[in-house]
């Protein structure tokens, strides 16, 4: 086979997958159950007054954050003033973000097909040319799309850290990766919730029932594994290479705990950053002068939440799919 | 007319503590353009039909054919040929009319233009064109019916499913949806429903299905119902009894019982009891009735014979009730209502 066959090959492949990927771009851009949804999120006064509430509070906190500082100092004249109060504004902006996506995508998404079922239409829309997949597709994009909208609009509170210094363009964009990949990977959690559960109630309640274990349980194991690693190795009077190898378990371990949690990879990346000017690739400082590689928390957290969010959502489809027996 | 939807050894299966057949080995055929009423008591297995055949429930053996495609195995095709509306309104509350037609228009892959044109035309066919930008949790419950049968046309259905278009409705809102079954109908849509309402299936079923236990235990035409479960026919007749001073019978309407007995073709004669003599007011006589209405006498006639031998049995009649001083006030063949037949063909099993 030549080499331009080959070429020619790779090209008919490209353009088929660029055609294929636009055609299902265009049938998202069209799915009816968007359309619907975002007009009930929308229409009354509702939306306005969620979004003006959520802009106080976030106004409020972040003028808090600059009150502070500017009674302690003088922002304006002193750089590293600036630079902190630039930190600590984009922190504080970025970790409220991270909790209205916590709070808010189990409260979008786990009623998206119970509801259906409480409503009685999902029968109806089962009856007609949709298939599962836009219906799944449609309630998740819908759901994310709203969480879009309300990080957008906390935008302009980010870019006044942006202004102040302190903060690089590469931890705008990462927070912005990492709280979009967290919107999605909870929505999709409260999707396949709401194509379990039949009752909105009770997938609402296992939506923040496992948001919270998320949130919260990977810290606790973390402390946990911390404590035991501390512990273990003094008792057993390891040799260098039990020791080597238990550190290693350790930090597998931990780099796990801290990769599936976007709260600790955000602070474990963020720390990365800070302590050793690294946004993607690291080593780890071992006994005997052993160096254990470590790739930046924030990338194995997007990969982690996007490859669960895959089969969540493939699941989602699948039960949604199920002729009843 | 070509077979719009066929049900073949049609057999569903529930576990419920114990396997229940809720339909069991339904064969049925029904023709296009034909108002197929789907008639039996509750648990009867019409709800579990319909839901095979509008590709929501798995059968356990067996398969219905809509516009010749496979509910089994071809559900999208069978899909685009019903339009299906459950025994429940299922409407999006938030909605505006005619957004709810909208997005359902949108989810049979319409183009917006044409979502457009016939969104008028069906809000027009269904009457709710002046509720058009109105929020369907403001229509009556009447009004949310059309709505959902509005819905059900929105793709061009060949085939109409329906599952009891008419249960909890007014008899105004009953009506209205009656006439819009017929209207489409004459469209060229055939029909298939379900229904309690025994009147709703006399007013307007070119064919009818009566099923129990699972099973389909009578179907046909109206007419060839009545044949099959009542197979003689019911003649009522009134007489008038005068009261002469010379007439030696005590009892003449007695001697004239007596006597259509003996007549061939005649299988039983009664007084006209009060049920089957409803529409017609024929009442046997009680004690406390008036002098006056004692006079009349009712009796049902039970024949077997075709038109000249009724036409003889009426002749034979007259002079016989004046040779016994009385005299015919009314002469007619009884319908027999649906109800009856329902009554006749089903036992009250229900699985």
């Amino acid at each position: 086979m030549t080499a331009s066959h080959t070429t020619a090959k790779i090209s008919a492949r490209l353009a088929d997958f660029t055609k294929s990927f636009r055609a299902h771009f265009a049938a998202e851009i069209q799915n009816p159950v968007v359309l619907k949804e975002m007009r009930a999120a929308m229409r009354g006064i509702r939306p306005t007054v969620l979004l003006t509430i959520y802009l106080i509070i976030m106004g409020s906190v972040v003028g808090l954050v600059y009150a502070s500082f500017a009674l302690a100092d003088d922002v304006t004249t002193s750089s590293n003033t600036s630079q902190t109060l630039g930190k600590a504004i984009f922190f504080t902006v970025v970790s409220l973000e991270m909790m209205m996506v916590c709070l808010l995508a189990p409260a979008l998404s786990a009623g998206s097909i119970s509801a259906e079922r409480e409503r009685q239409t999902f029968d109806l829309i089962r009856t007609t040319l949709l298939t599962a997949r836009s219906l799944v597709a449609g309630k998740l994009n819908s759901s994310i799309l709203f969480l879009f909208m309300m990080l957008l609009i906390g935008f302009p509170l980010q870019s006044i850290a942006y202004y102040l210094g302190g903060v690089t363009i590469e931890e705008v964009l990462v927070s912005f990766l990492m709280l979009g990949i967290s919107a999605i990977i909870f929505c999709t959690i409260g999707i396949i919730i709401s194509s379990l559960v039949k009752t909105t109630l009770a997938a609402t309640v296992v939506s923040y029932i496992i948001t919270v274990l998320v949130l919260f349980g990977a810290p606790f194991l973390l402390l946990l594994v911390a404590m035991v690693g501390n512990v273990i190795p003094s008792s057993l009077n390891p040799t260098p290479f039990q020791e080597i190898l238990l550190q290693v378990i350790g930090f597998v371990i931990g780099y796990i705990i801290i990769a599936i949690n976007p709260l600790s990879a955000a602070v474990a990346s963020e720390i990365m950053l800070i302590e050793q000017q690294q946004l993607f690739y690291t080593t780890l400082d071992m006994s005997y002068g052993w160096k254990f590689p470590v790739i930046s928390p924030w990338i194995s957290y997007t990969i982690f939440a996007i490859l669960v969010s895959l089969a969540l959502i493939r699941l989602a489809i699948y039960m949604v799919r199920q002729v009843e027996k | 007319m070509s077979e719009m939807i066929v049900i073949r050894d049609l057999t569903k299966q529930y576990y419920q503590k114990r396997w229940v057949k809720a339909v069991d080995g339904l064969n049925l055929t029904v023709q296009e353009g034909d108002i197929f009423g789907f008639v039996g008591p509750n648990g009867a297995g019409k709800t579990s039909t319909i839901r095979i055949m509008c590709t929501l429930l798995q059968a356990t053996r067996g398969d219905i054919f809509v516009a010749g495609h496979s509910a089994q195995r071809e559900p999208r095709s069978v899909r685009r040929s019903i339009g299906y509306m459950p025994d429940f309104f299922g409407v999006y509350n938030d909605m505006l009319v005619w957004e709810y037609l909208d997005f359902f228009g949108a989810c049979y892959d319409l183009a917006p233009q044409t979502r457009k044109g016939l969104i008028t035309d069906l809000l027009e066919l269904v009457d709710l064109s002046h509720r058009r930008n109105d929020r369907v949790e403001g229509l009556s419950r009447g009004m949310k019916q059309r709505l959902s049968l509005a819905r059900t046309l929105i793709h061009d259905p060949q085939v109409l499913v329906l599952d009891e278009p008419a249960s909890g409705l007014d008899p105004r809102a009953r009506v209205e949806i009656r006439r819009l079954l017929v209207e489409l109908a004459r469209m060229g849509k055939t029909i298939f429903f379900s229904t309690h309402i025994l009147a709703d299936v006399a007013e307007i079923c070119t064919k009818v299905g009566i099923i129990e236990g699972g099973r389909l235990v009578a179907s046909g035409t109206p007419a060839e119902l009545q044949q099959l479960v009542l197979p003689h026919r019911q003649i009522q007749v009134e007489i008038l009894q005068q009261r002469l001073p010379d007439n030696p019978e005590p009892e003449p309407q007695q001697a004239l019982i007596a006597w259509l007995k003996n007549i061939p073709g005649v299988l039983d004669v009664e007084h006209a009891a009060e049920n089957t003599a409803g529409e017609n007011g024929l009442v046997a006589p009680q004690e406390n009735d008036s002098e006056d209405r004692k006079q009349r006498v009712r009796l049902q006639i039970n024949f077997n014979g075709d038109d000249s031998a009724v036409s003889g049995l009426l002749k034979a009649l007259v002079e016989q009730a004046d040779l016994n001083g009385m005299g015919i006030l009314q002469f007619h063949e009884g319908s027999r209502n649906i109800e009856e037949i329902f009554m006749r063909a089903t036992k009250g099993i229900v699985t």
